[in-house]
């Protein structure tokens, strides 16, 4: 019985050592993350305290077959795609394209002048299963073959999709006559 | 600048730009360490005095420990032996008051029935999170249209020796005298959850929601053993507007919005969303190439999901329908629109993205941020 208890302990420290290792590792990155796709910073922060809390309770599941960062943005994107699709987040009112106070600021003339600042702004207005695709690509640099398995699909849907998400990028950019 | 040059620098100007200001975390940390904690305390908090089907609602509703008291005596059908709560296994803050008289603990019952109640749970699940004894109704009143087969009561937070008389009213009399805090009705199918509906006090006041079989859920304040009557409203369709709805709930060909402003279209979508009309509110919305927009059973099955958020819309909407003073159109471009709702107390105006379709059509955006 003591033997089991301790053994319980073990365990329960190598969850709150893994836990930890989590935060320190992946709490900016998956916060980042979810807010390239919900645009919007208090939602992100909820979705990102949901993952965190998701991943701690299902840390025993996790068994190190892929990266842990493959795991948690996995738990990441399912939960920002339950609240995109949530009745309750569509009925969140349009407000603007993304969070005013991002874009404002000291330096905000010069950003607006940007090329690429205003480039970011048109990833953002991608649809979200484009914006997704580049986000994970470009942004967090992970191949498609690692988000083939983040979202669940084949390699050969990614880069057709990819393609796609590309070709919708390239139209916004004539359109804005940034390239 | 091309493209290729301008993603492979994406990640540096989503850091300068969009993300800018997001480095500390420490404070969300903080939080998720304490919503961790929170839970850890609760669940050992349950654990010991109390038989494992208390746990469960415990845990899955979070029911303040009144609830573990001794239920009302007019159930036939009392939990498996050991689910109900030995005496002294919980204490009131106050001996003297009844749960029944705290508002506070009825709305957090309620609160917790809404989010863990869904439609098309087994009843064994049900038994699962709602451990209180049930009485099988036979007399609902309720005419059987809608497919229910079979209708289970509880009577919740009652004073002990309560018996409910019959389940056809809204027992009015006996929640505002505070013999009882809330009342539950549930309809089955198939013997699976097919809606429910819980009146219960507050105040002086009698509430009624019901979650309805499709995942909407509504909630009034009864007047005189009904609900009370719809203000009028700034989102109110005229009578020839009227035909429209009822004309596109039936048919949902689009061409009969062919010529609709972005405000028309709009409109309709609250009247829509109103009558928790499901379907309607789905073909309203833009189905063009790039939104993600899920398939009709898909998005049904999800609305089943969400009873929250179904309620969250339900009082989103009754403020708006109460406070709107006006409706505004801004027409960004050609093919977009926004249609502004401002509100006589001045709180901070919403919009609801519009989207003229191929057919050049008006529609609601899929999601309204995108």
């Amino acid at each position: 019985m003591r033997k089991l208890e301790l053994a319980d302990k073990s365990l329960i420290k190598t969850k709150e050592a893994l836990f930890d290792e989590l935060i320190r590792h992946y709490l900016k990155k998956v916060l980042r993350l979810v807010y390239l796709m919900v645009k919007d910073r208090s939602l992100a922060e909820d979705i990102t305290q949901e993952v965190f809390l998701s991943a701690y309770k299902n840390l025993g599941k996790f068994r190190q077959e892929s990266s842990m960062q493959t795991w948690v943005y996995r738990i990441a994107v399912n939960e920002a795609k339950k609240h995109l699709r949530s009745w309750s987040f569509r009925h969140l009112f349009f407000k603007s394209e993304v969070d005013i106070e991002v874009v404002e600021g000291a330096e905000s003339a010069v950003l607006q002048n940007d090329l690429r600042a205003r480039f970011a702004h048109l990833v953002m207005k991608l649809p979200h299963s484009y914006r997704q695709l580049i986000v994970l690509h470009y942004y967090e640099e992970l191949s498609v073959e690692e988000i083939a398995v983040i979202l669940d699909t084949s390699a050969g849907a990614i880069y057709t999709k990819m393609h796609r998400a590309r070709q919708k990028l390239k139209a916004l950019l004539e359109k804005e006559g940034i390239e | 600048m091309n493209l290729d040059k301008l993603l492979a620098e994406f990640k540096e100007t989503a850091d300068r730009t969009l993300l800018r200001g997001m480095e500390d975390t420490t404070g969300l940390e903080e939080r998720i360490r304490m919503n961790m904690e929170k839970k850890g305390k609760k669940r050992f908090r349950f654990i010991y005095p109390v038989s494992a089907a208390l746990v469960a609602i415990a845990l899955a509703i979070g029911f303040a420990p009144y609830l573990l008291q001794k239920e009302s005596t007019t159930s036939t059908h009392t939990p498996p032996k050991g689910t109900t709560a030995e005496p002294g296994t919980h204490q009131k803050p106050d001996p003297k008051a009844h749960p029944a008289s705290d508002d506070q603990v009825i709305m957090e019952t309620v609160d917790g029935i809404v989010d863990v109640l869904r439609v098309g749970m087994t009843q064994d699940q049900m038994k699962e999170k709602i451990s209180v004894p049930y009485t099988v109704v036979d007399d609902y009143g309720g005419s059987g249209d809608d497919g229910t087969e079979e209708y289970w009561g509880y009577s919740i937070l009652a004073k002990e020796g309560y018996k409910r008389k019959d389940w056809t009213l809204i027992e009015t009399e006996a929640l505002l005298k505070r013999d009882v805090g809330l009342e539950m009705l549930v309809g089955w199918k198939d013997k699976k959850l097919h809606w429910y509906s819980v009146s219960y006090v507050q105040g002086k006041e009698v509430h009624f929601l019901k979650l309805n079989s499709n995942g909407t859920v509504q909630e009034e304040i009864i007047q005189d053993g009904a609900e009370t009557p719809v203000p009028p409203s700034k989102f109110d369709l005229k009578p020839g507007e009227e035909d429209r709805y009822y004309n596109y709930m039936y048919e949902k060909k689009d061409e009969l919005l062919r010529g609709l402003s972005p405000i028309d279209v709009w409109k309709l979508y609250m009247k829509a969303q109103q009558e928790s009309q499901l379907e309607m509110q789905y073909a309203l919305h833009i189905e063009d190439d790039g939104f993600e927009k899920p398939t009709l059973e898909q998005y049904l099955e999800d609305m089943k999901k969400d009873p929250v958020g179904a309620r969250n819309s339900w009082r989103q909407l009754k403020t708006m329908r109460e406070l709107a003073s006006d409706i505004t159109l801004e027409q960004t471009s050609d093919k977009e629109a926004v249609i502004w709702v401002t509100f006589k107390d001045n709180r901070d105006k919403v919009g609801y993205k519009m989207q003229k379709n191929k057919q050049g059509i008006w529609k609601l955006s899929w999601m309204a941020r995108q």
